[in-house]
């Protein structure tokens, strides 16, 4: 058991420092546009295994589709399997790109390539008006160079964003243009329109057949036709980044030359087969922005964009038995299918019986925006000169950058009473008392009611639980009260103890209480002598009578009280027992500084 | 190995029967469910087109689904009260009110429609909550009060916390003194007694179970009785605050 247990560990040891993993790319230089493989290879020799390496960090290069592919060889008798795994990678943008190195994990061991180093160098854009050579246009591009280099700036799809920092919510409209400068390319014509993560789109134009007009830019006429524009609605905020639109269409070869470069300047006797063209565009990176805490109002709706609010009702008179339309129009421009309700408040006179939307889009060159009218039916609860107040609906505006609250104008709308509708109650009680409240056409409205409660609240008091608590704290009070019993019963001396300030308190409150009874200063010396006396028993547990100045003494002593305050305290009773048998000379304010003085030294030395 | 051929050509019709029938009965949604979203949407548009009769008809079969339904019961009265059935309306708004006390539209309705249903602030106030808020706020003031008492005892040492504890304790328990009546009332209201709502107009009072005996005086529409006997068909003994007893037929009448 333990030789196969050892067995196995070498193989897995042997099979570990057999494999390796190699990256590369086809082509290491490329300029924009361009393409290339990437390439890693895990070479190891464990036929039982199956290894693939994960994609690397490609550094902004972009990926256009991986392939596994598996080969078998063998070497000297010993079996080696390479498995490897390419990605066709399109450079988007100028610069030095490094790919991060491949990894393959195997019994829990990570295993890396090298990494791989790209450089992108910029477009020869001889041929690109000035006015397009700043921005990131990718040429058309076929299998063939020489073909490339003759369409180069000739033949590409333009992209346009409206705005490369919105703000969450705001709308973003991304346009794709195709430009053509005497290149003769024919159906079929292929597109890619990949899906968006992260926002929510909303598609504008989406051509069904090219049509081009011409355009002239720095001199040179292009044929612009218009292919493809969506509405991006970013709802978080971050980079947001997705792939953009690309067409394929055909070279074709002309009849009247071999010359597979001959093809396609304007000749219109082209022949079987074709050469397919790409025209990819780069990404979108849109830089989404938070919207500001600032200054938020606390209605705020959600809404993002630039709008105005009105309000209108359908009619300014009517009965009690009629509906009443109430029209809230909000117009502008921004992402308008997104706009939430309005919250109706304070509508004390009518009951809201119903509610709907409806939207009417617009698209503008720079987003969209339209009309979004809310309409709130009403019934009116009773006659009168009913109001409809002003409602409130806070947006953030980023054009301005800022929240804004729009108001609607209060509205007034004359109800008279109606024909239908019985007086299903007497208006004025049987009592001859007045009703109040102004009979039935004041009742409020129906209750919403979106899931039925079918279950009966079972009575608390018939519940074993409920019982359980309070008899279990119940229990809880008797046992301390028993706990506190016995102690009490075990150790006397405690008990007279934790009274003894309390018992010590009450008498000097007596003290100063019976002083308005006119008692004598000799009578409240000998209480506070008492009491201060039997203050110090009951801390000791002795017996107060016949302590002496000495035993006084003695007992604070062992409680490391200062001597001068021992002094001090006995010095004050023997004031109290001199002035009860000598009272000439007392009065009776020495006796409360007195007690006062000698509460305070027990209460800091002795409680 | 012989199959026992009798056995499985049982089983697989059933076998079979079963595997069909179950997808066949998930397949359908519950029932239940369906109709009861498209009563109370069929109540709601029947009230505000005003077509009252169908409004009370769907709720009143909502209400047998869901009797404990504040807001279903509110709907009815509400629906009750503009069809003009006064005394319906009262009954199923108290019976609403039993249930969510302090729902601002029971009350304002109820006052509405019945002014006279005056309330002592007693009553109010043993109005103003369920019967189980009553016992949560006794039992919790009871749990603490004997909790902070044992603290009491087992603070020997701290005698200056004793002395904070007292006047905590003494109000504890002048609250539980008050507040255990309101929760034993609602309780043996709810478990012992039997209370009903007069819901007809030109109601009287018998002397006895008959029609033929002496009457005794008039209840108006929303009196709330106390039904002490119901042993004659058709007919049953009453009390109310007022101290008055007498029969009542038992049409007049409905179950809060």
């Amino acid at each position: 058991m333990m030789m196969a247990g050892l067995i196995l560990l070498a193989g897995t040891i042997a099979t570990a420092q057999s494999i390796k993993i190699t990256a590369q790319v086809d082509r290491p230089q490329v300029t924009v546009g361009d393409t290339l493989i990437y390439s890693a290879v895990v070479e190891y020799g464990n036929r039982q295994m199956r290894v693939r390496p994960d994609a690397p960090d490609f550094g902004g290069l972009q990926s256009l589709g991986r392939s596994d592919a598996d080969q078998v060889y063998q070497v000297n008798g010993d079996v080696r399997i390479l498995s490897s795994s390419q990605w066709q990678l399109r450079a988007v943008r100028e610069g030095t790109f490094t790919i991060s190195p491949s990894t393959v994990t195997v019994n829990g061991q990570a295993y890396e390539s090298n990494p791989v180093e790209v450089l992108v160098t910029r477009q020869a854009s001889v041929n690109l008006p000035g006015e397009l050579k700043g921005e990131p246009i990718l040429f058309a591009r076929t299998k063939y160079d020489e073909i490339n280099k003759k369409i180069e700036g000739r033949l590409f799809l333009r992209m346009t964003a409206s705005n490369q920092n919105p703000y969450v919510g705001e709308s973003v409209v991304i346009s794709y243009q195709l430009f053509n400068n005497g290149v003769n390319i024919q159906p079929p014509f292929n597109e890619q329109v990949n899906q968006i993560q992260g926002a929510i789109t909303e598609e504008i134009f989406h051509a069904t057949q090219i049509n081009p007009k011409p355009q002239t830019i720095d001199g040179q006429t292009y044929q612009v036709a218009p292919l493809y524009q969506i509405a991006v609605i970013a709802n978080k905020p971050g980079e947001l980044t997705f792939d953009g639109y690309s067409l394929t269409a055909t070279l074709p070869r002309s009849r009247r030359s071999n010359d597979p470069f001959d093809s396609f300047f304007n000749d219109p006797f082209f022949g079987p087969g074709g050469i397919q063209v790409e025209m990819p565009t780069v990404p979108v990176r849109l830089n989404v922005r938070p919207l500001p805490t600032a200054g938020r109002p606390l209605g705020f709706t959600g809404t993002v964009g630039d709008f105005s609010l009105n309000a209108e009702v359908d009619r300014k008179l009517a009965t009690t038995d009629d509906y009443i339309t109430l029209k809230l129009t909000l117009v502008g421009r921004g992402a308008i299918a997104l706009a939430n309700s309005p919250q109706l408040r304070d509508m004390q006179d009518f009951d809201k019986v119903g509610e709907d939307n409806k939207v009417e889009k617009q698209v503008f060159t720079d987003g969209i925006g339209g009309r979004k009218i809310f309409e709130y039916v009403l019934r009116p609860r009773h006659i009168g000169k009913l109001k409809v107040p002003p409602v409130s609906y806070a947006i953030f505006n980023p054009h301005t950058g800022k929240y804004e609250v729009m108001e609607t104008q209060p509205l007034t709308v004359d109800v008279t009473a109606g024909a239908s509708g019985p007086m299903a109650i007497d208006e004025q009680p049987s009592d001859g008392s007045t009703n109040q409240a102004g009979g039935i056409r004041n009742l409020r409205y129906l209750q919403s009611v979106d899931r039925l409660h079918t279950r009966r609240s079972e009575l608390l008091l018939n519940q074993a639980l409920f019982w359980i608590l309070l008899l279990g704290s119940l229990g809880l009070m008797a046992f301390a009260c028993w706990r506190d019993r016995r102690l009490s019963r075990l150790d006397p001396a405690r008990v007279r103890r934790d009274g003894a300030w309390r018992r010590f308190e009450k008498q000097r409150q007596g003290l100063n209480c019976r002083s308005a009874s006119g008692q004598s200063p000799e009578e409240r010396a000998a209480r506070l002598e008492a009491a201060t006396r039997d203050y110090i028993a009951d801390r000791f547990n002795l017996s107060a009578d016949g302590l002496t100045r000495r035993q006084i003494e003695d007992l604070l002593n062992t409680v490391a009280v200062p001597r001068e305050r021992i002094d001090r305290l006995c010095n004050l009773i023997d004031l109290c027992s001199s002035l009860r048998y000598a009272p000439a000379g007392a009065a009776g304010g020495d006796i409360k500084a007195w007690s006062d003085e000698i509460a305070t030294i027990l209460k800091e030395e002795l409680q | 190995m012989m199959l026992k051929s009798g056995f499985f050509r049982l089983m697989i019709p059933v076998l079979l029967a079963v595997l069909l029938v179950i997808p066949v009965a998930h397949t359908q949604p519950p029932e239940g469910d369906i109709s009861l979203q498209d009563l109370i949407q069929k109540a709601k548009q029947a009230f505000d087109n005003r077509d009252y009769d169908a409004s009370i008809d769907a709720y009143q079969k909502l209400a047998m689904q869901a009797p404990h339904d504040a807001r279903v019961l509110y709907n009815l009265g509400t629906a009750h009260a503009w069809a003009g059935h006064r005394g319906l309306a009262i009954w199923r708004l108290l019976q609403a009110r039993q249930l969510d006390p302090r729902n601002p539209d029971t009350r304002a309705n109820l006052k509405l429609i019945a002014p006279d249903l005056t309330q002592s602030p007693l009553d109010w106030l043993y109005n103003h909550f369920t019967a189980n808020e009553w016992a949560i706020v006794a039992g919790g003031l009871w749990v603490l009060f004997f909790l902070l008492t044992a603290l009491y005892f087992v603070l020997n040492g701290g005698r200056s916390w004793r002395s904070r504890l007292r006047p905590l304790l003494w109000a504890l328990a002048v609250l539980m003194l008050v507040t255990w009546p309101f929760a034993l009332v609602h309780y043996y209201v709810r478990e012992f007694t039997w209370r009903a709502v007069v819901v007809a107009d030109n109601t009287v009072a018998y002397t006895g179970p008959s029609e033929n005996q002496i009457e005794n005086f008039k209840l108006k529409p929303g009196t709330i009785l106390r039904i002490e006997d119901t042993q004659t068909p058709g007919w049953v003994k009453f009390s109310y605050a007022g101290g008055r007893k007498g029969f009542v037929q038992r049409d007049r009448i409905r179950n809060l």
